[in-house]
């Protein structure tokens, strides 16, 4: 039973890995860039809602897409004017700028929200849940669980079918051609970060009532979304999206197992995954080789 | 000219250009010596001057300016990048700590030691780098450093003293006790401090001139090329990393040494990308800009904390400074001095810039792209 | 006897066979030229050679041991050098440096000589230094000695880039290409000059080279790689000559190839050092 209900709780934060995997893997495939702040928008776009929705009382929904809009508006900024003008550069350049956003965008956070103290996130879904048998399942987990794979599969589709997913597809298989097929390669660009970072604050926006509402917790969940993009070879988003829900699983029956008190034994399992994903499989480390180009800093 | 076969017509003007250039070269070392000793002197007579908090401030930036001088070895040198360095540089503070908390041993015994085990890790760090790069080098450093925080700073008792942290008893030298309490040992500790970090930027401009540092930059410039002109790539790699973690470990052995006490919070991971973010800004391929990143890590907190709420404020203005050094200045605030001199003491040597020079060898029919005119600084 | 030689080396990528069962020799102090339409396994065969590519099969045999375990540094002490299609110059080093490393490297004691003025250090710095100014002066780079590779024309940087590898005292060295990019008074001085690295070097040479005007004024042997195999060897006249070869370079010899390879091979006399060693004739052994 505990097993069974456990797996439960597994399922459920590890379709917010996914989600935000998910978002990471579509800014991978089309720009070749890890995007370090991704979570850093999650947590960003949570705080929103709950300014919005919890601090100043406007209904739910018009919080949710305030803070979808943030998402999706910063993710436009932030490629239009910080990463574009380095798309000669080597990539680690473009990763590094990610991380100055990382740090910008929790200090600001902590400025206005103040990173120390308790918030009551933004609740999207009603807290109760149905009970099955002896199981209680909260709406949250299963909305969380739904949100993703509907999430994973449309994106799938619209990378297969639409016009603009394909064009996403071409520029990140070979951007010179790209250009020279006539793909508008900025709006594709503009669109894969949009996208992206649309995905990160709908991971945010779910995640917060599950973990703690503060600058912190939600931005470093971008290293489990890496681990599970990992899984899924950067590219695949079916497998980053079965990744996330496997590591979240994982992680919730470890605590079955390892009897010790540690806050560190999901960050042994995800730094685990990682290392061995890069070093195993070897398609994703050429893959990730080939797109940082050049070292260092400069 | 026949600039491809035989010998350029005029070798005698060829010997005097290149022997004014290594005059103005010389010249330039000298400069820089003259100058490093003057920053040293001022840096030494400091301590008769500026005593009490001011004087703490100076001792961290002295401690910090070796955590930099890290980053300027594994990022700006062996071209890899870290966002582990605080973490290494925690676990340093923390063994030297255990090791006189846990068995009693002297300071001056415990942080060789500490160094020497953080050297082997940042071997075993690196071995994983032999097959990464780039990207996925930046992802295991970072799970890496938050794996330190969640488990070597919280959760093994024996490196953390159940959860404490280590206050240790300040070590004596030459029977004074080096003690930011009192004034004599607050002076004698700061000089110390300033010897360790003289020392260390010393072994450090030692390493880039001799064959470890230009084996680095071959490696960094072109790996391949590198490893076909002897460039024993893995040992130097793994070298590199070894280096690099012994200076953040020395790092964490003066900051015990200076505060006396050491607790997770300055060796987070955030921290960790702050240290690497002010790296970049401050330049990481530069000596003294390891020294003016460390005044910025330190100086700009310390100002901001006589505001009131303004402490925030300092991650948001590295984040910003580092996104707006890689778009505008991408060899930061060192880089850009570099630069200068350079150009300062080309001109000194009557040496005709890149641009013209291309613009004349074109002229003279000698075939080759369009030069990229990148000024001489690569 | 030779200094180097393939036997039935074979690399793969994926489904793509880069290079099948090619053997060759490279007798000491030969220039041999290695020749063939783009694609068709020239650069991978220096990969092997130097290390930088495992084969999937077959063995490279330098100075009478196979050396297919070690890696491109190990290999480079052993004495082989090359150069890169595209000049690879350490950028951020000035030229001296360039040329100075490689003959510096060799009598590396790790980090204690750097960071300690022991008395041995300066003397192999002088000595490297020595060295890298003396090919510099061979080769007509002396002007450029304090300048960065950056600020050169291609030219110059090919030569920076020769220098390089003869710095680091090279028994065999192989040439990518070295005068793609050169006009046609160049190539002619840049053969001489190769003839003279030859001579006053005392090394053996492996070149690949589009321009066949170059190949046939200085190479002692060519061999003629397309897709992957070998497909003709000789003196360079007859090897010019040869109908397998010609309809190679003019496209759509993909039928030619295997029955052509030995009649090739048959028009090349073999010189009395190569009948000696026994390698040529077409047959594999």
């Amino acid at each position: 039973m505990l097993v069974l209900e456990l797996t439960l709780v597994g399922v459920a934060f590890g379709a917010l890995y996914s989600l935000a995997a998910l978002g990471i893997v579509l800014i991978y495939k089309t720009t070749g860039v890890l995007n370090f702040a991704h979570g850093a928008i999650g947590m960003f776009s949570a705080f929103v809602a709950y300014q919005f929705g919890v601090v100043q009382h406007v209904p739910a929904i018009v919080a949710v897409v305030l803070a979808l809009a943030f998402a999706a508006g910063f993710g436009w900024l932030m490629e239009r004017f910080t990463l574009r003008p380095l798309r000669e550069r080597p990539v680690l350049a473009r990763v590094v700028v990610t991380l100055g956003w990382l740090l910008v965008l929790q200090a600001v956070a902590g400025l206005i929200w103040r990173d120390t103290s308790y918030h009551i996130p933004l609740q999207v879904f009603p807290q109760t849940g149905v009970r099955i048998a002896q199981l209680t399942l909260g709406y949250n987990q299963i909305a969380n669980f739904v949100v993703a794979a509907v999430l994973a599969i449309l994106l799938a589709l619209f990378l297969r079918r639409s016009p603009l997913g394909v064009a996403m597809r071409a520029a990140s298989d070979n951007p010179t051609a790209a250009r020279l097929l006539g793909i508008p390669i900025n709006r594709v660009t503009s669109a894969a970060w949009m996208l992206g970072s649309l995905t990160a604050g709908i991971a945010g926006l779910l995640a917060a009532p599950l973990t703690t509402l503060n600058t912190t917790d939600l931005t470093i969940l971008v290293i489990q979304a890496f681990s599970a993009a990992l899984i899924g070879g950067l590219t695949s988003l079916p497998l980053t999206f079965a990744g996330g829900i496997a590591l979240g699983v994982a992680e919730a029956l470890l605590s079955l197992v390892v009897p010790h008190e540690f806050g560190g034994i999901s960050n042994v399992l995800t730094f685990g995954v990682i290392l061995a994903v890069l070093l195993l499989r070897r398609q994703v480390r050429t893959l990730a080789i080939s797109a940082a180009g050049g070292e260092g800093l400069a | 000219m026949s600039v491809l076969v035989s010998r350029p017509p005029a070798p005698r003007l060829a010997r005097i250009a290149n022997r004014r250039m290594a005059a103005a070269r010389l010249t330039r070392d000298a400069l820089e010596a003259l100058i490093s000793a003057g920053v040293l002197l001022v840096a030494v007579l400091a301590s008769a001057v500026v005593q009490g908090y001011p004087l703490v401030v100076l001792e961290l930036v002295l401690v910090y300016a070796v955590a930099l001088l890290s980053l300027t070895v594994l990022t700006g040198y062996v071209g890899q990048i870290s966002l582990c360095q605080a973490s290494l540089m925690g676990v340093g503070a923390y063994l030297v700590g255990a090791l006189m908390g846990h068995y009693g041993l002297s300071y001056w015994v415990a942080a060789p030691l500490s160094i020497a085990l953080v050297f082997c890790a940042g071997i075993v760090i690196g071995l994983p780098a032999l097959r990464l790069k780039g990207l996925t080098l930046a992802i295991v450093t970072l799970s890496l450093a938050l794996l330190a925080d969640y488990f070597l700073f919280a959760d093994v008792s024996w490196l953390n003293n159940n959860s404490l942290g280590w206050r240790i008893t300040p070590p004596t030298l030459l029977g004074h006790a080096l003690d930011n309490s009192t004034g004599g040992g607050a002076a004698l500790l700061y000089r110390v401090l300033l010897a360790a970090t003289a020392l260390a930027i010393l072994a450090v401009a030692r390493l880039r001139r001799g064959r470890t540092g230009k084996s680095w930059f071959a490696m960094r410039d072109a790996e391949i090329a590198a490893s076909t002109s002897g460039v024993p790539i893995v040992s130097m790699k793994l070298l590199g990393f070894g280096i690099a973690s012994a200076l953040a470990a020395l790092a964490g052995a003066l900051y015990i040494l200076a505060v006396g006490s050491v607790s997770p919070d300055p060796f987070n991971f955030a921290k960790s990308i702050l240290l690497l973010a002010i790296a970049g800004i401050a330049g990481t391929r530069s000596l003294p800009g390891a020294v003016i990143g460390a005044a910025a890590y330190i100086g700009l907190p310390a100002v901001l904390q006589q505001f009131p709420n303004l402490a925030p404020l300092t991650p948001l203005i590295f984040g910003a400074g580092l996104i707006a050094q890689v778009l505008f200045a991408p060899q930061g605030i060192g880089g850009v001095l570099d630069a200068t001199e350079t150009r300062f003491f080309r001109v000194l040597a009557g040496v005709r810039r890149p641009a013209t020079l291309a613009a004349e060898a074109a002229a003279a029919g000698v075939t080759g792209e369009p030069q990229e005119d990148d000024d001489g600084v690569v | 006897m030779a200094l180097c030689s393939l036997r039935d080396v074979t690399v793969r990528f994926g489904g793509v066979t880069a290079l099948e069962d090619v053997s060759l020799e490279l007798l000491g102090g030969e220039l041999v030229a290695l020749i063939g339409p783009n694609g068709a396994g020239k650069t991978t065969l220096f990969n092997v050679v130097s290390g930088i590519q495992r084969s999937n099969a077959g063995a490279v045999i330098f100075d009478q041991r196979p050396i297919n375990d070690l890696d491109p540094t190990a290999r480079a002490r052993l004495g082989i050098g090359r150069t890169f299609q595209t000049p690879q110059a350490f950028g951020s080093l000035t030229v001296l440096e360039n040329l100075l490393l490689p003959a510096w490297l060799p009598r590396y004691g790790g980090v204690l000589p750097d960071l300690l003025p022991l008395p041995g250090a300066g003397r192999a710095r002088r000595a490297a230094r020595e060295r890298a100014r003396g090919i510099a002066d061979f080769l007509g780079i002396a002007d450029t000695l304090e300048r960065l590779p950056g600020e050169l024309s291609l030219g110059r940087r090919r030569l920076v880039e020769l220098g390089r590898a003869l710095a680091a005292e090279p028994k065999l060295l192989l040439l990518d290409e070295p005068a793609s990019g050169l006009d046609a008074a160049e190539t002619e001085r840049f053969a001489a000059l190769l003839l003279r690295v030859r001579d006053v070097f005392r090394l053996t040479l492996l070149l690949v080279e589009h321009d066949m005007q170059l190949v046939l004024s200085v190479a002692d042997y060519v061999y003629v790689l397309n897709f992957g195999k070998l497909l003709a060897q000789g003196e360079p006249q007859a090897v010019v000559s040869n109908p397998a070869v010609i309809a190679a370079y003019l496209g759509g010899a993909s039928g030619a190839d295997d029955g052509a390879a030995p009649e090739a091979s048959g028009i090349a006399a073999p010189r009395e050092s190569r009948s000696a060693s026994g390698a040529r004739g077409g047959q594999r052994r």
